[in-house]
């Protein structure tokens, strides 16, 4: 197993890195509002925790798109 | 060094004792002291969190990875976090803060069972302790190459340093003098960055020298068979195991968000910490890219930092350069004794016992905190001489990573695993890995396969063993305690 890993190319890892990424952005969405906004101090849109989540992922396709 | 560098930092060791001592006025029972009162806004936790996580190993070996391997050393910062900070944030951090314990252990202890409680604590506390000896060591180290300071002489300073605020102030001290630590570190990183592409040209200049010298150096994944950093490793071990463990179960990470004010505080500092790890590596892989560029003269990778604090940085800005390496090193150690002295108060102590009394565990706290700083201090020189076996304990922590996540996993999203199969997992778990790692495999490899064994393990010895009630599941278990929130709503 490990020497079929070691031959493995180097663009499966920025594919699946992308893929993860994506695939993390569109779960987010997932998880309902009222678990992190219940008590917050108001329903501001910016409060929403999901839309940092969904900058985050942004940035980091935009960083693994670039060195890969 | 210049004079203006001793001043900068006197007055920076003088601020964070002075912080220390005026935030011990919060403190009057274990809740203020291990979890600051639940006061921390999401600022102050966030920046609390990057200052933990930036540990010695992190600042100065990640330069010298960098100046080896380039921009793959980035991955710890940004696949090896920012996914599993996302799941922590979301889902790890409000079902924890909602269940109302003050550490991870504490969850275990009520998923399964409180021998798993016992177990997890013991192991986090006893390698936290070999982790604060040999920050204590690097510290001393640097204070020896900058200052010429004897090797005891900076571990009894820095020791009585962190002793002072982090004694007094708890959490509170350390969440807040942490916080001070980052905006210092950041800003020795952005002037290293700045007057080091100046130095080479600007941008553009860097950049082409970089690329043209060490064409591989700005690929952030490395062939499948690197010595360092194999691409199926990172992956596998490190961004689908290592780091959800560390940021999904760590205590030292996760205390500071269980004293958020609010449980959207907890999950929004998670988020920040996580833009702010994004930008760590322009302060820790930076420097050893810069010193590849300006051919810096140095013996071994590890040493691309200090080069280039004495060679970019002016007199003033090395000071500052010179707090900031030491700020990271007191923001673990803080963090780690807090974590450790809480951990020993409540999971080991506190179960023994069969009660928890909030007064006497925050004189009990206090002690502790000051005895794991002891015992830190004294193995520092011992532990730190033996750099080998250092790195030896720290592959023999990611041995119960993989255990420990698949009990995280299974516990939080499924009522299916029972507590007796949580605990022959962890210790049936940690035995393969310990096998697999005697068989000379890479620890990333290793994290990897113990977790598949753990999670097939947990889940099928569950079928065997007696779930918990439904009822004492209520605030353990993620769909659950979604769907009580949301019937909470609808009444």
């Amino acid at each position: 197993m490990m020497e079929w890993l070691t031959s493995a190319p180097v663009w499966w890892a920025n594919a699946f890195t992308q893929v993860l990424f994506v695939a993390i952005a569109l779960a987010v969405f997932a998880v309902p509002k009222q678990v992190f906004m219940q008590d917050a101090p108001d329903q501001s849109r910016w409060r929403d925790v999901r839309f940092w989540a969904l900058a985050l992922v942004a940035v980091q396709l935009c960083i693994y798109a670039v060195f890969s | 060094m210049h004079p203006f560098d001793f001043i900068i930092i006197a007055a920076y060791l003088a601020v964070i004792v002075f912080m220390g001592f005026r935030l011990s006025q919060r403190v009057h029972d274990a809740r203020d002291y291990f979890l600051a009162g639940r006061s921390l806004t999401w600022i102050i936790i966030g920046l609390s969190i990057i200052g933990t996580n930036v540990s010695a190993e992190g600042y100065v070996g990640a330069s010298g990875g960098a100046y080896n391997s380039g921009i793959a050393q980035a991955n710890f910062e940004w696949i090896g976090a920012i996914p599993a900070m996302i799941l922590a944030s979301l889902v790890f951090i409000p079902l924890y803060w909602r269940s109302g314990v003050y550490s991870i252990p504490e969850y275990l202890g009520r998923r399964y069972n409180q021998p798993v409680r016992v177990l997890a604590a013991l192991i986090a506390s006893i390698f936290a302790i070999f982790a604060i000896g040999v920050s204590l060591w690097a510290i001393a180290l640097t204070l020896q190459s900058y200052l010429d300071w004897p090797i005891w002489v900076g571990i009894v300073v820095m020791g009585t340093v962190v002793g002072l605020y982090s004694i007094s102030g708890g959490l509170t001290a350390v969440a807040f003098t942490d916080a001070l630590q980052v905006v210092i570190m950041f800003l020795g990183g952005v002037a290293i960055v700045a007057l080091g592409i100046s130095d080479t040209g600007g941008f553009r200049g860097f950049a082409e020298t970089l690329i043209r010298e060490n064409p591989t150096h700005l690929h952030v994944y490395l062939p499948a068979d690197d010595e360092n950093f194999p691409w199926p490793g990172v992956i596998l071990g490190l961004a689908i195991v290592l780091s959800p463990a560390y940021w999904c179960g760590g205590q030292a990470i996760l205390q500071r968000s269980l004293g958020a004010r609010s449980q959207w505080d907890a999950s929004a500092s998670m988020m920040f910490a996580a833009f702010a790890k994004t930008l760590v590596p322009l302060l820790i892989v930076f420097p050893g890219l810069l010193a590849l560029v300006m051919h810096a003269d140095i013996e071994y990778p590890d040493m691309a930092l200090p080069w280039v604090v004495r060679n970019v940085l002016p007199p003033g800005l090395s000071g500052l350069m010179f707090v900031a390496i030491i700020a990271a090193l007191q923001s673990s150690i803080d963090s780690s004794i807090n974590s450790t002295a809480l951990m020993i108060t409540r999971d080991v102590r506190g179960v023994i016992r069969g009660k928890v009394d909030p007064v006497e565990d925050l004189r009990t706290g206090r002690a502790l905190t000051l005895v794991v700083l002891l015992i830190g201090m004294v193995i520092a020189p011992f532990v730190g001489e033996m750099g080998g076996i250092y790195v030896f304990i720290q592959s023999l922590l990611s041995l119960f990573q993989g255990p420990m996540l698949a009990l995280l996993v299974l516990g939080a999203f499924t009522r299916h695993a029972t507590p007796t199969a949580g605990l022959i997992t962890l210790v049936t778990g940690v035995t393969l890995s310990s096998l697999l790692m005697a068989s000379g495999m890479n620890m990333l490899y290793v994290a990897f396969i113990s977790f598949l064994y753990s999670m097939t393990a947990l889940w099928a010895f569950s079928f065997f063993s007696q779930r918990l009630p439904a009822s004492e599941l209520q605030e353990l278990v993620y769909q659950l305690q979604i769907r009580r929130s949301r019937s909470g709503e609808g009444a």
